[in-house]
């Protein structure tokens, strides 16, 4: 599999965990500080939306935008991450990363399952948002640690 | 399937980073392939035998169950 420059590991590395943390703290103070000062309110085209969150014109409709750019952040960094070169990247270390990208899917499906038969409401809606991010963040996480039980970070 | 991939090693006086620096792999690597952590591509393998001055299964074994 091609894979992108090593070069790219460490600045997706800030942007990604960085994005990450205050994302959330962005999610969980919705009526907060964070959110004012972040609120980027613009007219944008929607393929689909309700009357529930914002009020539609035609296909425009007014959102705050800061949400949405986070979630491009944190995908895109999270998958530069991912896929960059480790510094010895061979094929031992190719293996290691399928082997964490699988254990992330089934993390993340495991987790998934047991949060439908436990959290309810609103509550499930928010754990629903969280699972956008989820799988990249196991993945990452898996793949470092794995990186370090074999030795390649000293 | 196990190697003797460390007594080939011993055999030519090669540490475990001048034979990765060789096989352009890293050292965790070659440690991998001799604690028999992980089985390397067939291309890996026959650079390890050609390097090492032996056939590739001299190198490397087939476990009993592994055997058709």
């Amino acid at each position: 599999m091609k894979l992108l420059s090593h070069a790219f590991k460490k600045p997706a590395a800030l942007v990604f965990y960085g994005s990450f943390v205050l994302g959330a703290l962005l999610f969980f103070e919705s009526d907060g500080e964070l959110s004012n000062l972040l609120h980027l309110e613009w007219r944008v085209p929607a393929l689909f939306s309700d009357d529930l969150l914002s009020k539609r014109e035609g296909i425009w409709i007014l959102n705050d935008l800061s949400d949405e750019l986070f979630t491009l952040v944190i995908l895109l960094s999270g998958l530069v991450l991912g896929f960059s070169k480790e510094k010895a990247e061979d094929e031992y270390t190719a293996l290691l990363r399928g082997a964490a990208l699988q254990w992330s899917l089934v993390a993340n499906t495991a987790l998934a399952i047991l949060a439908t038969f436990s959290i309810y409401g609103i509550a499930y809606f928010n754990f629903m948002i969280i699972q956008l991010f989820s799988i990249l963040l196991l993945f990452n996480l898996r793949f470092q640690y794995t990186l370090y039980r074999h030795g390649f970070r000293a | 399937m196990t190697n003797k991939l460390r007594i080939y090693r011993a055999i030519k006086e090669v540490s475990q980073q001048e034979l990765a620096d060789r096989m352009e792999v890293s050292r965790q690597t070659i440690n991998a392939i001799e604690n028999n952590k992980y089985s390397p591509s067939l291309l890996l393998g026959l650079k390890l035998a050609h390097f090492l001055g032996c056939a590739v299964d001299e190198l490397f074994q087939l476990e009993d169950n592994e055997k058709g």
